[in-house]
C-alpha cells in the first residue's frame, strides 16, 4: 500500500513541480475549472507570451453579436436617411407654396397701391394743384403741406408730389426735402400710369424704409404732376401671410450697405439673434439668387430651422428685400430621434440575445474541444491516464478518439522506459558491488592461503607470518566495512533540520575545509575565487546537509582539475531564491556524461563510489531547490544550485525523509525500491539537464 | 392755446420757461404793469401816469394812476405797488413808496428801465387771503392749471370796461384742433402755425399776423477750437436756404434771419446776408477732414421745430455736414446734442432789451440753468444803447459761431367772422380788452363753447 | 395762440369800435422830400462826421446808395447821395465816381419801428464796419413840403364835456359855432348863456354816443342814435325832433349823390348797403362805422370803414370795392383839394381812448391806397370825425389827454408849395 501511495504523492508533487515550467499559468486549477464552468471558456482569456488570447467560444459569440448589431444599424440608417429625404421634399414644397403666396400677396398689394395712388391723383385737390402749377407763375410752395392731407385719405405711408421739373413739391414722409429733385421719376420713356407698383428704397428723416411704390402722372397741358405713393413693406406685410404650423416668414430690408440685423424682422418685430442668418442673407445679397440654409438656434437640435431665402428686386433690379421662409425641423428631429432610439433599443436587445445565443451555440460547438484541451493539459501535466469522453462522430469526435489512443500509447512507452532504467540501475549497482567487494576479497584469500602454508614453518616463522596476515586481514575487513558504511550513508539521508543559514558562510566554511588541498605539494595549485553576494538573505536550510552538498561539489571540482586551475564560486539572489554557482576550469563533460551525472554510483573516478553528486542532488531537492550543470568539453563545468529562501513543505520533506529513513534496515529490494522511488525527485532535473547543450562529467576519466 | 400754463400767479412766473411767453400773455389780461408800450414800442403810461429820473438814471420816480381799483375792490396805492414790486424784484432794486407815487433806486444806470417795467414780469398785484388780484381788464373766474382759464370783464376797469363779458381760454390744444374748433365756431380766435395759414385763409376765417417776433436759431455747443466752431457754423449757415424755409415751410409767414434782430426792430438786419452759398459752404466744409455725425435737437413741444430742424439737416447734408435730428429730452437733463434749434420770442419791442436778452442767452447757453434774472442783470452790463453797438454785438455773436439765425416768425392768429377790433401790438400779443364780438355776422359763433 | 370763446351771455353789445392795427404798417412813410428837412440834414451830417472819425481821410471813397425802405424814388436817392458827398468833401474826403477808389462805402436808408436810419457800411481788412445814424422825420415841420399835400388843423374851441359834433353856421369870420353834445344842441354865442335845445330820449344815452350836425344855410339837422331833429340857428330852442325810431342818416357824395345808413339803438355802426350797379352782383348789407363820399378818377365813390376793420371804397353805383385797406382807424372823412388825386381820405389811427391819435391823408390810385401826407398827431384820441359839406374841411373832435378837454378842430388839406 505504502509503496503504491508514495509514488502517487511523489508523482503528484512531481507534476506540480513540472507545472512550474509549463506554458500554462496554474494549469492544474484551470483545467479543473474549465471542465466544470460552462461560461468559463466564453470569457476565458489567456496570457500567451504576453498577449491576450480570446477563447474560441468568446470569439464565436462576438461574431454573432456583431452581425446582429450591424444589421440593426443598417436598417436604422436606411430608415432615417429615407425619412429625412422625404421631409426635405415636403419642406421644400411647403416653402415654395409660401413664397408663391407671398408673391401673390405682393402683386395684390401692388395693385392696391396703384389704385390708391391714382385715387389721390384724381382728387379735386390734386387736380386743382396740377392746374395751378401748370400756370406760368404757378407757385408750388403753398402746396408743401398738401401731402399731409392726401396721404391719410388713401392710407398711404409715403406720398410725394413732384413737379414737372422733378422738384419735390410736397412729401408726407419727409417734408423737409421739398424743392430737392426727384429725378428718377422724370426719366423719359416710362409710362408711369401703366407701370404698376414696384419696390423702392425710401429716405426718411430718421433712416430709410422699404416701400411698395406706385406713380401716377397728372398731366395739364404740357406740365406734369407726379404723384408718388407707397405703403411701407415689412412686419405689417408679413402678418397677411397664412403660415402653416412650424413655419414662419421673415423679411429683410436690404437698405444698408452691409448686413444689418435690425433690418430683419418677423411678424413679432425685429428678430433676436438675427446675426445667425447673416451668412444666408449675405449669400443672397452677393448672388442675387435664392438660397437656403439650416440654422440651429441653440444646443437643442430640435431648435434647428430651415430657411429659404428669396430675393426681391426694385425697378433698377437692385436687391431691396429678402423674404425668408423658415420651417422648423422640430418634427423631423423628433421623428429621427424616435427612430434612432428604436434602433438603439433593438440593437441593445440584439446584442444581449446574440450574446446569449452565441454563447449557447458556441458552448455546444466548443465543449468537446474544451474537453480535449483539458485532457491535453492533464497529459502535459503528467497525468497519463486521462481519457476524453466525446460521443460526437464529427471531426471533433475523431480527434478525441485519436487523443485517447495517443495518451494510452504514451503511458505504455513511459512504463517501458522506467523498467529499462531500473534494470540499468540494477546492473550498475551489481557491477559496482562486485568491483568494490572484489578488491578486498582477493588479499583476504591470499593471506588465508599464506597462513595455511605457514603451519609448516617453524613456530617462530609461523608467528611472524601469522602476525602479518592478521594485520592484512583486519585492514581488508576495514575496507569492506567502509564500503558498506558508504552505502548505508547514502541510504539514510537525515531529514533536514531547517534553520536560518547564511549561504555565504556555508560556502566559505566548505572552501576552508579544502584549503590544504588547493596548494598540495607535487601538484599544480588551484586558486579559489569567491564572488559572494553579501546581501543574500538568510535561508531556511539544514547547515550540515548544505555543508555536505557544497563540500561534495568543491571536492568534485578539485578532482576535475588535476592539472590545477581556478575554482570560482558565485552566490546571487533572485526573487525568493538564492543561487550558488561553482565552476571549475577542468576538462568539462560530454552531454551523455551530463545525462547520467547525478545517477547514484555513477563515476568516472577510479576510487569514487559515484555517490557524491547524488547526495548533492538529494540535499538540494530536499530543500526544494534545483541543481543543474552547464558544461562543454574542455570548457570546465559549472554547477548551479538554486534554493528557495523558505522551502514550502518542510513537513512533507520531513515525512518523506522519515519514511525513507525508516525503511533503512529493510531488504535491499525495498531499499532499492525506496531509493528508486526517491530518485524520482532526483530524476526530475534530468529533463531540464537534457536541455543543456553540452555536458561532461567534470571528474575526468 | 398750445402751451400748458402752470400758474396764473405773477409771482411764480419765470418768463424764461418755455411757456413763459404764453404765461405772460395770460397774465397781461389780469394784471397790469406800471408802464405800457405804445404801438411804436415807446413806453407809455400804464398804472403809472408819469415818471422822471435823475441824470444818473439810477433814481426813478413814478406817479401812480389815481382811481384804479384791484379786482377785489381795494384801490391801487403807491404802498401796494411798492409791495408788489418788492415781491417781484430780486433784491437788486430798492423800491419805496411815497404818498404820490413810488421811487426806484437802481445799483447802476438803466436807461431801459421803462421798457423793462413794460415788458418784464413786473406786474402790479395785490394779495388778500392767498388770492392774487390784479387791476387788468379781466378778472379770473375759473382757473384749472394747464387746462382752462375763464375770465370775466372787470366792470370798473380804469381804461374802460372791456366789451367781452366772458373769456374762456383752453390750454394745451393741438394746432390742428384749434383750427378745427375755429371752423366749427367753437372758438373765436386761435393760434395758427405757418403751415396751417393756407388752410386757414381758404376757410372763411381772417388771418392776422404780427411782425416777426420769434427767432428760430441754431445754438452751436462748443466743440474743440473756437475757430473750428466759427468756421463750422459759417459752413452750416451758408448751407441753409432760409428763403425756401420761409416761402415753403412757413408759407411766407416770416423772414429769413441773418441777424438776431429783425429789420423792423433793428433797421440794419439787411446788412446780414441770408442767401445760401452752397459752394462756399462746401469749400469751408473741406477744412474739416473728418465728418462727424452732429446731433441736432429741437423742442419737441414745438410743432414747427421738427420740420425746420429736418429741413436744416437736409440742407446741411448738401454741404457735406451730416446731422441726426431728434427731439430734445423733455426733462432739463444734460443735453448732449451738438446743435440746438431754439425758437425764442423777443422779450420786448425794444432793440436794446431784446438783443441783450439774446446775447445773454448765447452767453448762458453753455452755462445752462443760469437763472434768467441774473442773466438779464449780466446783460444789462453790455451797453447796447446805440444801433452801432447793437450791430457790432450782433456781428460778434454771429461771427463767433455760437448762434446761427435761421428765420423770424410772426405770431399768426385766425379770427372768427364775428371778431372785431383785433388789434394787437405789432410785436405780438393780444389786446382782448379792445376786442368785441359782432353777434350779427353769424350767431353761431357766440353760442358755442 | 389761444383757443378762446367769447360769450355774449348778457349780449352787451360794444359801444366802441376800435379799428384793427395792420402789422408791418409804419406810422409814417418816407415822402419824396424827407431829406430836405432838418432832421435828415442833421442825420447826414452826423453820418459823415462819424465816418470822418473812423476812415482815413487820404482814402479815395466810392459812395453807393441803397434804399431799404423802398419808399424813395431814384432822384431822391441821388439827392441824398449828393448831400452826403457834399458833406464828405466839406471835411476833406475825396469821392470818386470811377473805379479808382480805395474804399467803397455803401450808404443805405433803412427804417425800423422807431424811425429811419442812415447806415454807412464799409469793409476794411476783412472786417465790416457800420456807421448807423437813427433819426425820426416825424419832427418835420408841416408846411415845408415841396410838393404833395400837407395837413393842417385849426382849433375851433374846447369844452370839458363830450362833444359829438360841431358846425360853423354862417360864413367867414362871422360864423356861429353850433355844438352837439350828448343830449343837447347849443349855439356858442358871444353872450354867456347861449341858447340850447335838448334832444328827448327814453333810455340813458350810451357812453360812446354818436351824433352829427348837417348844416345848410342857417338850418341844421341833428342825427343821433334813435332820432333826428331839425332846427334853425336863429331859434335853436325851437328845434323839432322826430319820435324815437330808426331814422336813417343821409350821406352826400361829391355831386350831391346821397346814400343812407341806419344806425339802430344799441349799436354804434350803420347798416349800409351799397347801391347796386348796372351789371354788378347784388350788393350785400354791410356794417360800417363811417361813410364818406369822394371822387376816384373823376367818378363818384363811397369810402366806408367797415366794422371788420377794413376801409373799402365802392363806386357810387356798384357793390365791388375798388380798393380796400385795413389798419386805419374807424373814423374817416374825405376832403377835396386842388392837388394830388383831387380827393383825399383822412384816416385816424387805430388807437384807443387812452392814446394820442393822428390823422393821415391817403389817396386811392389803381386799387392801392397810398399815404400822401405824414401823420398829423393830435393831442389825444379822436372821438369823432366827419366830412365837411362839399369836400370842405373835415371836423374832428379830440379828447386832449393832457387837459382832458374835448377840442374841436377843422382838419384842412393843403397842397404843398
Amino acid at each position: 500500500m505504502r509503496l503504491r501511495t508514495r509514488p502517487r504523492r511523489a508523482a503528484g508533487r512531481g507534476i506540480h513541480d513540472e507545472g512550474f515550467n509549463e506554458t500554462f499559468a496554474k494549469p492544474g486549477r484551470n483545467s479543473q475549472r474549465h471542465s466544470n464552468g460552462a461560461l468559463g471558456p466564453a470569457i476565458e482569456t489567456y496570457l500567451w507570451k504576453g498577449t491576450f488570447v480570446l477563447s474560441f467560444r468568446f470569439k464565436l459569440a462576438l461574431v454573432f453579436t456583431a452581425t446582429l448589431v450591424m444589421a440593426v444599424t443598417l436598417v436604422t440608417w436606411g430608415v432615417t436617411s429615407n425619412t429625412r429625404a422625404k421631409f426635405e421634399l415636403l419642406d421644400q414644397s411647403r416653402s415654395n407654396a409660401l413664397i408663391d403666396q407671398f408673391r401673390k400677396e405682393f402683386a395684390q398689394r401692388g395693385d392696391e397701391v396703384v389704385n390708391r395712388v391714382s385715387g389721390i391723383a384724381e382728387t379735386n385737390e390734386t387736380t386743382k394743384m396740377a392746374i395751378d402749377l401748370s400756370r406760368p407763375q404757378g407757385d408750388a410752395s403753398k402746396y408743401v403741406y398738401d401731402a399731409d392731407g392726401l396721404a391719410p385719405q388713401q392710407k398711404l405711408d409715403f406720398l410725394d408730389l413732384v413737379g414737372d421739373d422733378g422738384s419735390l413739391i410736397s412729401s408726407f414722409e419727409y417734408k423737409a426735402r421739398f424743392g430737392y429733385k426727384t429725378d428718377w421719376v422724370t426719366a423719359p420713356g416710362v409710362d408711369w400710369n401703366n407701370e404698376g407698383a414696384f419696390l423702392q428704397r425710401i429716405e426718411l428723416p430718421d433712416g430709410v424704409a422699404l416701400s411698395l411704390t406706385a406713380v401716377h402722372v397728372v398731366t395739364v397741358g404740357d406740365k406734369k404732376l407726379y404723384v408718388i405713393g407707397g405703403v411701407q413693406l415689412g412686419k405689417g406685410f408679413l402678418t397677411t401671410l397664412v403660415l402653416p404650423t412650424g413655419m414662419r416668414a421673415l423679411f429683410y430690408k436690404n437698405l444698408q450697405p452691409v448686413f444689418d440685423p435690425g433690418s430683419l424682422a418677423d411678424v413679432n418685430g425685429p428678430l433676436p439673434l438675427a446675426d445667425r442668418l447673416s451668412s444666408l442673407i449675405e449669400q443672397v445679397r452677393k448672388t442675387g439668387a435664392a438660397a437656403e440654409e439650416t440654422i440651429q438656434w441653440n444646443a437643442d437640435p430640435a431648435s434647428a430651422e430651415n430657411f429659404h431665402a428669396d430675393p426681391l428686386f426694385g425697378r433698377e433690379k437692385q436687391l431691396l428685400g429678402v423674404l425668408l421662409v423658415g420651417s422648423s425641423r422640430k418634427e423631423l428631429v423628433s421623428l429621427l430621434d424616435f427612430i434612432r432610439t428604436l434602433g438603439v433599443l433593438v440593437g441593445g436587445a440584439g446584442i444581449l440575445l446574440g450574446g446569449l445565443i452565441g454563447l449557447w451555440v458556441s458552448a455546444r460547438v466548443s465543449r468537446p474541444i474544451a474537453r480535449l484541451a483539458t485532457g491535453a493539459r492533464q497529459v502535459a501535466a503528467g497525468d497519463w491516464g486521462v481519457r476524453v469522453d466525446v460521443r460526437s462522430r464529427d471531426e471533433v469526435g475523431r480527434l478525441a478518439r485519436d487523443f485517447n489512443e495517443m495518451t494510452r500509447q504514451l503511458a505504455e512507452q513511459r512504463d517501458r522506459l522506467v523498467q529499462a532504467e531500473r534494470v540499468a540501475a540494477w546492473r550498475e549497482i551489481a557491477r559496482r558491488l562486485a568491483h568494490e567487494l572484489k578488491n578486498p576479497l582477493f588479499p583476504l584469500q591470499l593471506t588465508l592461503e599464506n597462513l595455511q602454508r605457514a603451519r609448516t614453518q617453524t613456530p617462530e616463522q609461523f608467528d611472524e607470518i601469522f602476525e602479518e596476515s592478521t594485520a592484512t586481514l583486519r585492514a581488508e575487513l576495514n575496507n569492506l566495512k567502509t564500503i558498506v558504511a558508504r552505502f548505508s550513508d547514502f541510504s539514510k539521508m537525515p531529514a533536514p533540520q531547517l534553520q536560518s543559514v547564511n549561504l555565504n558562510e556555508a560556502v566559505r566554511s566548505s572552501v576552508r575545509l579544502y584549503d590544504a588541498q588547493f596548494n598540495l605539494a607535487g601538484r599544480p595549485p588551484i586558486s579559489p575565487e569567491l564572488y559572494l553576494d553579501e546581501s543574500l538573505p538568510l535561508i531556511q536550510a539544514d547547515p550540515d546537509l548544505l555543508h555536505r552538498a557544497l563540500g561534495n561539489l568543491v571536492l568534485n571540482s578539485l578532482d576535475a582539475m588535476p592539472s590545477g586551475g581556478t575554482l570560482t564560486i558565485r552566490t546571487a539572489k533572485n526573487n525568493g531564491t538564492v543561487a550558488v554557482e561553482i565552476s571549475d576550469t577542468g576538462a568539462g563533460l560530454t552531454p551523455e556524461e551530463c545525462e547520467r551525472l547525478f545517477t547514484p554510483y555513477y563515476t568516472t573516478k577510479r576510487h569514487g563510489t559515484g555517490l557524491g553528486l547524488a547526495i548533492v542532488q538529494s540535499v538540494v531537492s530536499d530543500h526544494h531547490g534545483k541543481i543543474s550543470v552547464e558544461s562543454a568539453p574542455g570548457a570546465g563545468a559549472t554547477f548551479r544550485i538554486e534554493l528557495p529562501v523558505r522551502p514550502p513543505e518542510a513537513e512533507a520533506i520531513h515525512e518523506i525523509t522519515h519514511e525513507s529513513s525508516g525503511e533503512n534496515g529493510e531488504s535491499g529490494y525495498t531499499g532499492v525500491e525506496a531509493k528508486k522511488e526517491e530518485t524520482k525527485p532526483v530524476a526530475a532535473p534530468r529533463r531540464e539537464l537534457a536541455s543543456v547543450t553540452k555536458s561532461t562529467l567534470g571528474l575526468g576519466n | 392755446m398750445r402751451e400748458r400754463v402752470n400758474s396764473m400767479d405773477p409771482r411764480s412766473t419765470g418768463l424764461s420757461e418755455a411757456d413763459g411767453y404764453a404765461n405772460e400773455r395770460l397774465l397781461e389780461l389780469v394784471f397790469e404793469r406800471l408802464v405800457r408800450l405804445d404801438d411804436t414800442g415807446k413806453p407809455a403810461p400804464g398804472l403809472a401816469t408819469s415818471w422822471e429820473h435823475d441824470a444818473s438814471q439810477t433814481h426813478w420816480q413814478f406817479q401812480i394812476r389815481p382811481g384804479v381799483k384791484f379786482h377785489d375792490g381795494t384801490s391801487l396805492t403807491p404802498a401796494l405797488v411798492a409791495a408788489a414790486m418788492k415781491e417781484d424784484m430780486s433784491g437788486t432794486w430798492q423800491v419805496s413808496a411815497s404818498d404820490r407815487g413810488i421811487a426806484i433806486e437802481l445799483p447802476y444806470p438803466q436807461p431801459g428801465l421803462l421798457v423793462d417795467l413794460a415788458t418784464r414780469d413786473l406786474f402790479i398785484f395785490h394779495r388778500a387771503q392767498d388770492t392774487v388780484f390784479g387791476t387788468g381788464p379781466f378778472r379770473i373766474a375759473e382757473w384749472q392749471a394747464q387746462k382752462r382759464l375763464v375770465l370775466v370783464a372787470s366792470e370798473d376797469y380804469w381804461a374802460g370796461r372791456p366789451f367781452i363779458d366772458r373769456l374762456e381760454i383752453s390750454l394745451g390744444v393741438a394746432p390742428q384742433q384749434q383750427l378745427v374748433d375755429l371752423e366749427l365756431g367753437r372758438a373765436e380766435v386761435v393760434e395758427v402755425l405757418p403751415n396751417l395759414t393756407r388752410r386757414a385763409s381758404q376757410s372763411a376765417v381772417r388771418v392776422e399776423a404780427s411782425a416777426p417776433v420769434e427767432l428760430y436759431s441754431l445754438m452751436v455747443t462748443p466743440r474743440g477750437a473756437k475757430s473750428y466752431d466759427s468756421q463750422f457754423s459759417k459752413a452750416l449757415s451758408l448751407a441753409i436756404d432760409r428763403a425756401a424755409i420761409v416761402n415753403v415751410l412757413l408759407q411766407r409767414q416770416g423772414e429769413p434771419a441773418g441777424s438776431l434782430l429783425p429789420q423792423w426792430l433793428s433797421g440794419y438786419a439787411f446788412l446780414f446776408p441770408t442767401a445760401p452759398n452752397l459752394e462756399q459752404a462746401k469749400k469751408i466744409r473741406t477744412l474739416f477732414s473728418s465728418s462727424p455725425l452732429l446731433a441736432l435737437d429741437y423742442d419737441g413741444s414745438d410743432p414747427m421745430a421738427a420740420t425746420l430742424a429736418q429741413r436744416i439737416a437736409v440742407d446741411a447734408r448738401q454741404a457735406g455736414i451730416v446731422m441726426s435730428v431728434s427731439a430734445a429730452p423733455a426733462t432739463d437733463g444734460p443735453n448732449h446734442a451738438d446743435v440746438h434749434l431754439v425758437g425764442r420770442h423777443f422779450t420786448a419791442p425794444d432793440a436794446d432789451q431784446a438783443l441783450q436778452a439774446f446775447l445773454v442767452d448765447v452767453v448762458t447757453e453753455q452755462a445752462a440753468g443760469d437763472h434768467a434774472g441774473e442773466a438779464r442783470t449780466q446783460g444789462a452790463m453790455i451797453a447796447l444803447d446805440t444801433p452801432e453797438r447793437r450791430y457790432a454785438a450782433e456781428r460778434d455773436a454771429i461771427d463767433g459761431g455760437r448762434i446761427i439765425p435761421i428765420v423770424f416768425v410772426p405770431e399768426i392768429y385766425a379770427l372768427g367772422p364775428s371778431v372785431r377790433d383785433w388789434m394787437p401790438p405789432r410785436w405780438g400779443g393780444w389786446r382782448l380788452e379792445d376786442v368785441w364780438l359782432d353777434a350779427a355776422p353769424h350767431a353761431a359763433a357766440t353760442g358755442g363753447g | 395762440m389761444n383757443r378762446w370763446t367769447l360769450f355774449a351771455l348778457r349780449s352787451r353789445t360794444p359801444r366802441v369800435a376800435l379799428a384793427t392795427l395792420l402789422l408791418f404798417t409804419f406810422p409814417f412813410i418816407i415822402s419824396k422830400s424827407s431829406f430836405a428837412d432838418d432832421a435828415s440834414a442833421k442825420a447826414v451830417k452826423e453820418l459823415v462826421r462819424k465816418l470822418g472819425a473812423q476812415v482815413d481821410h487820404k482814402k479815395k471813397l466810392q459812395i453807393k446808395m441803397n434804399d431799404v425802405t423802398g419808399s424813395m424814388q431814384v432822384p431822391d436817392l441821388e439827392a441824398l447821395r449828393k448831400s452826403i458827398v457834399a458833406e464828405l468833401h466839406s471835411i476833406g474826403f475825396r469821392v470818386v465816381a470811377d473805379s479808382s477808389y480805395d474804399l467803397s462805402i455803401q450808404v443805405s436808408l433803412s427804417k425800423n419801428m422807431r424811425g429811419l436810419l442812415l447806415l454807412a457800411v464799409y469793409s476794411s481788412d476783412e472786417k465790416e464796419s457800420a456807421v448807423i445814424v437813427p433819426f425820426e422825420p416825424t419832427d418835420l415841420d408841416p408846411g415845408q413840403w415841396l410838393t404833395g399835400v400837407h395837413l393842417d388843423r385849426e382849433l375851433v374851441f374846447a369844452d370839458n364835456s363830450p362833444i359829438l359834433d360841431f358846425a360853423c353856421v354862417g360864413t367867414g369870420t362871422s360864423c356861429q359855432i353850433l355844438v352837439l353834445h350828448s343830449g343837447k344842441v347849443s349855439l356858442m354865442a358871444a353872450e354867456l348863456n347861449y341858447p340850447s335845445a335838448s334832444i328827448p330820449h327814453e333810455k340813458v344815452w350810451p357812453r360812446d354816443m354818436r351824433g352829427r350836425l348837417t348844416v345848410s344855410g342857417s338850418d341844421f339837422e341833428v342825427n343821433v342814435e334813435g332820432t333826428s331833429c331839425l332846427g334853425n340857428v336863429s331859434h335853436v330852442e325851437a328845434m323839432k325832433c322826430n319820435p324815437p325810431g330808426d331814422h336813417p342818416w343821409i350821406f352826400y357824395g361829391p355831386r350831391n349823390e346821397s346814400t343812407s345808413g341806419s344806425i339802430s339803438g344799441d349799436q354804434n355802426w350803420f347798416e349800409w348797403t351799397p347801391t347796386a350797379g348796372a351789371n354788378s352782383i347784388q350788393p350785400q348789407r354791410s356794417f360800417v362805422y363811417s361813410i364818406a363820399g369822394l371822387e376816384v378818377n373823376g367818378e363818384a365813390a363811397w369810402a366806408a370803414s367797415g366794422a371788420d376793420g377794413k376801409v373799402r371804397v365802392f363806386p357810387e353805383k356798384g357793390s365791388e370795392p375798388m380798393g380796400s385797406v385795413s389798419g386805419w382807424g374807424s373814423d374817416i372823412a374825405t376832403v377835396k383839394t386842388d392837388c394830388g388825386a383831387g380827393w383825399q381820405i383822412l384816416a385816424t389811427q387805430p388807437v384807443d381812448r387812452t392814446e394820442v391819435d393822428a390823422i393821415t391823408a391817403y389817396e386811392l390810385a389803381s386799387g392801392e391806397f397810398r399815404a400822401v401826407s405824414d401823420p398829423m398827431e393830435m393831442d389825444g384820441p379822436i372821438v369823432a370825425m366827419w366830412s365837411g359839406e362839399g369836400g370842405g374841411p373835415a371836423r374832428a373832435v379830440v379828447r386832449n389827454l393832457k387837459t382832458g378837454d374835448y377840442e374841436a378842430y377843422f382838419i384842412k388839406v393843403g397842397c404843398s408849395r
